[in-house]
């Protein structure tokens, strides 16, 4: 199985603060992945190094064994943890602009799933709710053929009822050919479809493996073993 | 509807746990078809690798066989169902007399009262 993300020692630092420091780690095709780490840890900061959006002070980022650049952007589908689009657009106009920047967009399946949902792409971000905008906009970026898929938060402001519909578009984005990495720290809902799970904490892995294979060595659910690891963050970040 | 799982076990072994269940009491008879792990995996609401692991001990379990010209198909040997079930039917009967002992009964006392129970 191919490397898709290959992260080497890499170093971030904001005012002072290392927010990733010497952090590690590798990703394969064909993964879905769990990043569990508190609010605050870092995991936004390592999606924004992958997208080239912010550069590292140290260390070496490859993605399909490229550095990071335009070749890498095109096969990766970033959803960030906060709304993309202006708030006195339509559905329509998210889908045209989404048509028009990545090649990789399938216009078909974000209809099947816009139609499963019953959203109407005449609607107005401006009249939905947070939790229903946040919904279109992962089912807009679930819905491009990418390689690698940063889903921040993707969970957050989703009420629980359609978690399970989240959960499902995320499956059916998933194939052999790319790998889905969720970052949350909402991790009940979701540690079932994970194949493997890296917990970061003070900017490195503090915790990695197959989901499966820490759930028999602990004899617990994945959210457990979270919970024990962050008990005793200081300052009380680990809330959930 | 997904299926449900305890979260504390590997999923891929309930998984292989329901799928045996489901040959032994007939609803993949012997010889037939198992749907695709992609199916399966979409039924189940998991992730197609941790089905294609539960599937993969399936094989290993001599249960299930890949067939190069129909998929995977349930095994006709009605002998390793048997031993199967009854591997999976003293599990189910230790656990019941774990209980019993718990609750400071005996054996005899254990199986009396098993006789007694009505599961309808």
């Amino acid at each position: 199985m191919s490397e898709l993300v290959k992260i080497n020692n890499l170093t971030r630092s904001f005012h002072g603060r290392k927010v990733l420091d010497g952090l590690s780690l590798s990703v394969e095709t064909g993964k879905i992945v769990g990043l569990l780490a508190p609010n605050g840890t870092g995991k936004t900061t390592l999606f924004r190094l992958l997208m080239g959006l912010l550069t590292e002070d140290s260390g070496e980022i490859r993605v399909d064994g490229k550095p990071i650049g335009k070749e890498t952007n095109n096969v990766i589908s970033y959803l960030p943890d906060y709304f993309v689009f202006d708030d006195f657009r339509r559905i329509k106009n998210a889908i045209e602009y989404m048509k028009e920047y990545f090649s990789d967009f399938d216009e078909k399946r974000v209809k099947e799933l816009l139609e499963k949902i019953h959203f109407d792409e005449n609607r107005k971000f401006s009249a939905m709710s947070k939790g229903e905008k946040e919904q279109v906009q992962l089912v807009l970026f679930l819905s491009r053929r990418a390689k690698l898929y940063l889903l921040d938060e993707p969970l957050a402001a989703v009420d629980p009822a359609k978690r399970e519909f989240i959960i499902n578009t995320i499956l059916g984005s998933f194939g052999e050919e790319n790998s889905v990495i969720i970052s949350t720290h909402l991790v009940l809902d979701i540690e079932k479809i994970l194949d493997e799970v890296i917990m970061l904490k003070d900017g490195k892995v503090c915790l990695s493996g197959e989901a499966d294979v820490l759930r028999d060595e602990y004899g617990k659910k994945l959210n457990d073993i979270f919970k024990d690891t962050f008990r005793y963050e200081e300052g009380g970040k680990g809330n959930e | 509807m997904p299926w449900e799982f305890k979260e504390n076990r590997p999923i891929f072994q309930q998984i292989y746990d329901k799928i045996v269940l489901s040959i032994i009491n007939g609803t993949y008879p012997m010889g037939s078809k198992l749907p695709s792990v992609r199916e399966l995996a979409e039924q189940a609401g998991v992730n197609p690798n941790t089905m294609q692991r539960a599937m993969a001990n399936l094989e290993s379990e001599g249960l299930a066989m890949t067939n190069r010209t129909s998929g995977r198909i349930v095994t006709t040997d009605e002998k390793r169902i048997a031993e199967v079930k009854l591997r999976y039917a003293k599990n189910a009967a230790r656990e019941y007399m774990q209980a019993m002992e718990l609750l400071g009964l005996s054996k005899d006392e254990a199986l009396s009262i098993l006789k007694e129970v009505d599961t309808k």
